[in-house]
């Protein structure tokens, strides 16, 4: 299922905790133990009328639109070692892809099997969220093959998952902002913690706990023995132990405020569970919580904090300030930062609103999507932090570093109407229909007098850019708006997945680094979800057909297979088959 | 099933009720001695008399003669078809169940099969009351006969739709194994036989039987067919019904056994099905693995193709007035615009210059300009907008038939319109042959020295002969029903089959066409079997 995130509506970075389902999430760069698997990464500009122009802090009067966070529009596929996972609502089945011989094999689920997740380990193994019969199916391939566990009693109406890094732990929790017309005192307040590791029949197997109002994710402590919901009343944490049963232990308030707007902030919580770090739309100030003794330290920076990044060990966060241009190293691996121990840098001469942490945390690449900027700056964290701009050749929307920092993919965004600069209502209005394939940044017709949409959007371009050397991007125009962005473990590939339903085109292009190569494969239908199997050496891109239909791009040759009737292929009946 | 295949029930019933109502006179005295179906084989015309329950072979002879052979076959002929080789003819009959004070015996349902010269071989279908009335023929062995459930017509009280009844007709009546099977089913009943050649399966070679119904299909290993896998084609989750129109089969690589396939297209879908025949540890040793590719609208016709980039399924989609290449392992598609929308394909690989690749004539465009086209298999992967050659026919095709022993030629058949054409696939020309009426109707020398030309009901018959396309016209003073060349051992004949006069037939030398020694013969129903 694609979903596009509200523009600014509470956003949450949890920094590589646990792998998740929850699109909200980041994704599993750092990857659990025995998850080779990489979600993809998507974008675009959700729906209109966020309304945070100013924001709710005290640093308003920005005339520029608010920095739209594009980073996890994709609900996350799931790829576990060497197995594909793809669950089918209506069929009640989950089919699970070898990805190196590419066999299909179907499992039965429960009732409407939606959600899933995959449990880090030794095994290949998920946990599959069945919505209308309120339980969870334990799914694990093994030596002996594949043995199927349920979890019965699931708090009603889940539809999210997250585990824990070490594979212990699951819980099962409700997204409000996937449910559609939330009463207002529907607090979907129920955690359902699930022990991965206990007998499935036993007491111990799953515990409902409540957690503060409306959830917005889930994270594990690093050690496996705290978990945390990050909610509109607070960060609620959630002791985890085998012996006895999960049980909420203390709700770590985040703001003086109790009138403050939960969806303009945006909650990051380190790996180790230690601290949370809280920016708020509008703010200048950034709050770092401890959250085991709910120590609270403001950092103030010289404007509005417009995006915040956390780097997936946890050892640092870096800031932007838009209207300054300032960026802000906050060291968080000894605890609560001091002001004085945050390094600020000026981008002079820059706008840079947000920005994209590498995974090895070395490089932060700067941008701003609120105008029509055809730069990026790459700031080196080190001792001493310093930086460079790239050009580009067309404006930016979205930025996704490799994981070792050494090359990007830069998404371009729609320049059909207006100026991204103007503040108005974001980049483009173009209908997808009337907009045809043209040269890179080239305007796309518009459909004059329509509503322009609020955000910006994806272009009909994309560019892939070295970081570790100071050559010149390629920019590679589609056919389609990109859609979605996937990047090997190693830094050497990248998935790009393009789709355009007013036009039926659809295509993946696969991005060669650092040969700056580009391999484009049609699709023959809309992508839904794209990932790599980095075991198999392998990427694929789900995509919206009634029988199941797969896209498996080996990454070494470019070559594809696509594989449709999974569902069909799970009803062939062997008459001589017992 | 199949096309040379006949039908006879309702006469059959008749005379079972004219039987009952006249005493002990044979029924055939009151029927009319027409000629229900003829079918030429070799060295003879078979002319099936259903009220007399037989088969009259006319033979012709030296200096014209005309020998009458009459077969007698089981009671209440069902079902009547040709082998596809066009040596031997199969009749399926009911029997007869004799009631109280019925003096004829009982006679058990049977299956005849009759080859000129030969003795005639009888299977008698000894567990069967009601014998179902659908006949299928292995055209590649013609080893094998399925009888199957005829949906449009009801045969027994109850009948089983989904039963077939293998009978192999590799041994001999005596012993032969008559095998009856009922399919697994989802609620469809049989509408397709297809006999698969040899397969290189995981278990060895092995033939298969793929029966399509309305909404899934299913296989079956002809030597047990209790080794079947059945392959919905529908996923269980809503009601939509995808009908398979048409299988097509490809061996793959003979050295392995892991890429026999099975393409289908269908009815009401623009996917294409590939099923991959992969190794099982089942007992049936290997499963097909389904996959889908959508080429875009729904394919008139597709075949296996073999092309410079590898093995293809090719689908012709009319609506988009193109062909589809499906890459069966990697699912990747080439579209490739097409000159009209022609809606079907032959391979005429190596009469065309094919050797390692294929080469397509496509035919049945629709428009009268359409033509036919040679599409050069050899260039999809490189250039394929140049893989398309047009040929100058102005007129609709609506059949291609092959000339025996010209592997190098086709005749084109038009549809309703005064024309026909001689193509030649190596010159790639094609050469117009002009009729004074529409509505002709074509037939092929056993040799392929000419065509045989006709309208059926008038006297209007001609031969063209294939090399040098000269055409020359016979005298007929009857009717004409159909036109066969018959080759034997005492030379070859034109037995023009007339309607009128309880069956007539003019007999013509067909390698002289002498209108001075052609022999008119009356009457050749009214003297076979009760002279």
């Amino acid at each position: 299922v694609t979903r596009r995130l509200l523009p600014l509506a509470l956003v949450v970075t949890l920094a590589a905790c646990a792998g998740s389902s929850s699109g909200a999430s980041a994704p599993s760069t750092s990857g659990g133990a025995g998850s080779n698997g990489i979600g993809g990464s998507g974008f675009g500009p959700g729906s209109a009328g966020a309304g945070n122009i100013g924001g709710a802090g005290g640093t308003g009067g920005s005339s520029l639109p608010p920095e739209t966070e594009l980073e996890s529009s994709y609900e996350v596929p799931v790829a576990t070692g060497h197995f594909i996972w793809s669950a089918n609502p209506q069929s009640g089945r989950v089919a699970y892809v070898d990805a190196a011989t590419l066999e299909v094999h179907t499992v039965e689920a429960g009732n409407a099997p939606t959600t899933i997740a995959a449990i880090p380990g030794a095994d290949d193994a998920v946990i599959v969220l069945n919505v209308l019969s309120d339980d969870a199916t334990i799914l694990r391939i093994g030596a002996s093959g594949l043995s199927s566990a349920t979890v019965h009693g699931v708090a009603h109406a889940a539809n999210a998952v997250a585990v824990s890094a070490d594979g212990a732990w699951a819980i099962a929790w409700t997204d409000a902002r996937r449910v559609s017309f939330p009463a207002p005192t529907a607090g979907y307040q129920d955690l359902t913690v699930i022990n991965l590791r206990a007998d499935p029949q036993s007491a111990l197997a799953k515990t409902i706990v409540a957690a503060g109002f409306r959830p917005v994710s889930v994270a594990f402590a690093a050690d496996g023995t705290r978990a945390f919901a990050v909610t509109e009343d607070g960060i609620t944490v959630i002791a985890l132990g085998a012996a006895e049963p999960a049980r909420v232990i203390k709700n770590v308030i985040v703001t003086d405020d109790p009138t403050e707007n939960a969806d303009t902030r945006d909650v990051s919580i380190t790996p180790n569970g230690g601290l949370a770090v809280i920016r708020r739309e509008g703010s200048a100030a950034i709050d770092v919580v401890d959250l085991a003794t709910g120590a609270r330290s403001t950092i103030t920076l010289s404007g509005a904090v417009t995006d915040l990044d956390l780097s997936s060990d946890g050892a640092r966060a870096v800031a932007v300030v838009r209207d300054t241009a300032e960026v802000a190293v906050l060291p968080l691996a000894a605890g609560l930062p001091s002001a004085g121990a945050v390094a600020h840098v000026t981008i002079a001469g820059e706008t840079v609103g947000s920005v994209a942490l590498a995974a090895d945390g070395g490089t932060a690449l700067l941008y701003s999507n609120a105008i029509a900027l055809e730069r990026i700056t790459v700031l080196t964290l080190g001792a001493t932090p310093s930086y460079r701009v790239v050009k580009l050749h067309a404006p930016v929307l979205s930025v996704f570093p490799t994981a070792n920092g050494a090359s990007a993919v830069v998404i371009h965004a729609d320049t059909s109407t207006g100026s991204a600069a103007t503040g108005t209502g974001g980049i483009g209005s173009a209908a997808s229909g009337t907009g045809g394939i043209g040269d890179a940044g080239a305007a796309v017709t518009a459909d004059g007098g329509a509503v322009p949409p609020a955000g910006p959007r994806a272009g009909h371009a994309f560019s892939l850019v070295p970081l570790a050397a100071d050559l010149p991007a390629k920019i590679q125009t589609t056919d389609a708006p990109p859609e979605a962005v996937v990047l090997s473990p190693a830094g050497d590939r990248a998935l790009i997945t393009a789709h355009d339903d007013a036009r039926a085109v659809y295509a993946i292009y696969l991005g060669l680094f650092p040969t700056l190569e580009v391999q484009r494969v049609a699709l023959a239908s809309p992508p839904i979800a794209a990932g790599i199997v980095a075991a198999a050496g392998r990427g694929y891109v789900a995509q919206k057909h009634p029988e199941g239909r797969l896209t498996v791009v080996t990454l070494a040759s470019g070559e594809a297979r696509t594989l449709t009737g999974f569902e069909l292929g799970s009803r062939v009946v062997d008459w001589t088959q017992p | 099933m199949n096309s040379k295949t006949l039908v006879i029930a309702p006469l059959a019933a008749a005379a079972a009720l004219a039987c009952a109502g006249c005493g002990d006179r044979p029924a055939a005295w009151s029927q009319p001695a027409t000629v229900n179906a003829a079918y030429g084989l070799t060295g003879a015309v078979a002319i099936v008399d259903a009220p007399a329950d037989r088969v009259v072979l006319l033979i012709p002879g030296t200096d014209q003669s005309l020998r009458l052979e009459s077969v007698p076959v089981g009671r209440h002929i069902l079902t009547v078809a040709a082998s596809p080789k066009g040596n031997r003819l199969f009749v399926l009959s009911a029997g007869h169940r004799a009631p109280v004070g019925d003096s004829e015996a009982d006679e058990k349902p049977s299956l005849m099969v009759i080859e000129p010269g030969q003795p005639v071989q009888r299977y008698v279908l000894s567990s069967l009351t009601d014998p179902l009335a659908g006949l299928a023929i292995d055209p590649i062995e013609e080893r094998w006969a399925v009888l199957y459930a005829d949906t449009d017509r009801t045969q027994a009280f109850v009948q089983n739709p989904n039963e077939l009844v293998f009978v192999d007709l590799g041994q001999p009546p005596e012993t032969a194994t008559i095998r009856e099977h009922t399919l697994h089913s989802y609620g469809g009943r049989p509408a397709r036989l297809t006999f698969t050649p040899a397969l290189s399966l995981p278990v060895g070679s092995r033939r298969l039987l793929v029966v399509e119904s309305n909404q899934d299909l299913s296989i079956l290993d002809l030597e047990n067919p209790d080794n079947e896998i059945s392959i919905p084609l529908t996923s269980g989750t809503d009601n939509r019904h995808l009908t398979p129109a048409a299988v097509t089969i490809d061996d793959g690589d003979p050295a392995r056994t892991d890429d026999a396939r099975i393409g289908v297209r269908l009815q009401n879908d623009s996917s294409v099905v590939t099923l991959t025949l992969v190794p099982d540890a089942s007992p049936t040793g290997y499963r097909p693995t389904v996959n889908l590719t959508d080429v875009g609208g729904v394919p008139s016709d597709i075949a296996f193709v073999r092309t410079d980039g590898g093995l293809r399924l090719a689908a012709l989609v009319p609506a988009r007035t193109e062909a589809v290449l499906v890459d069966p392992v990697t699912s990747l598609t080439t579209e490739i615009a097409l000159p009209a929308r022609y809606q079907s394909l032959s391979l005429v690989t190596g009469s065309a210059g094919g050797s390692a690749v294929d080469v397509a004539l496509l035919w049945n465009g629709g428009a009268p300009s359409d033509g036919v086209a040679f599409w050069e298999l050899g260039r999809t992967a490189g250039r394929p907008y140049r893989s398309i050659e047009t040929i100058g026919v102005v007129a609709a095709v609506a059949a291609v038939l092959p000339v025996p022993q010209h592997a190098d030629l086709r005749v084109l058949q038009t549809a309703s319109t005064n024309e026909f054409y001689v193509l030649d696939l190596q010159t790639r020309t094609a050469a117009p042959l002009v009729t004074s009426t529409s509505a002709i109707a074509l037939s092929m020398s056993p040799i392929g020295e000419q065509v045989w030309t006709f309208t059926p009901s008038s006297t209007l018959v001609a031969a063209t002969g294939i090399a040098d396309t000269h055409p020359r016209s016979l005298v007929i003073e009857r009717p004409v029903r159909q036109v066969f060349e018959v080759d034997n051992a005492d030379g070859r004949f034109a037995v023009i089959l007339h309607d009128a006069g309880n069956g007539g037939a003019t007999v013509y030398d067909a390698t002289t066409l002498d209108d001075g020694t052609r022999r008119l013969y009356s009457s050749v129903l009214t003297e076979g079997p009760y002279q």
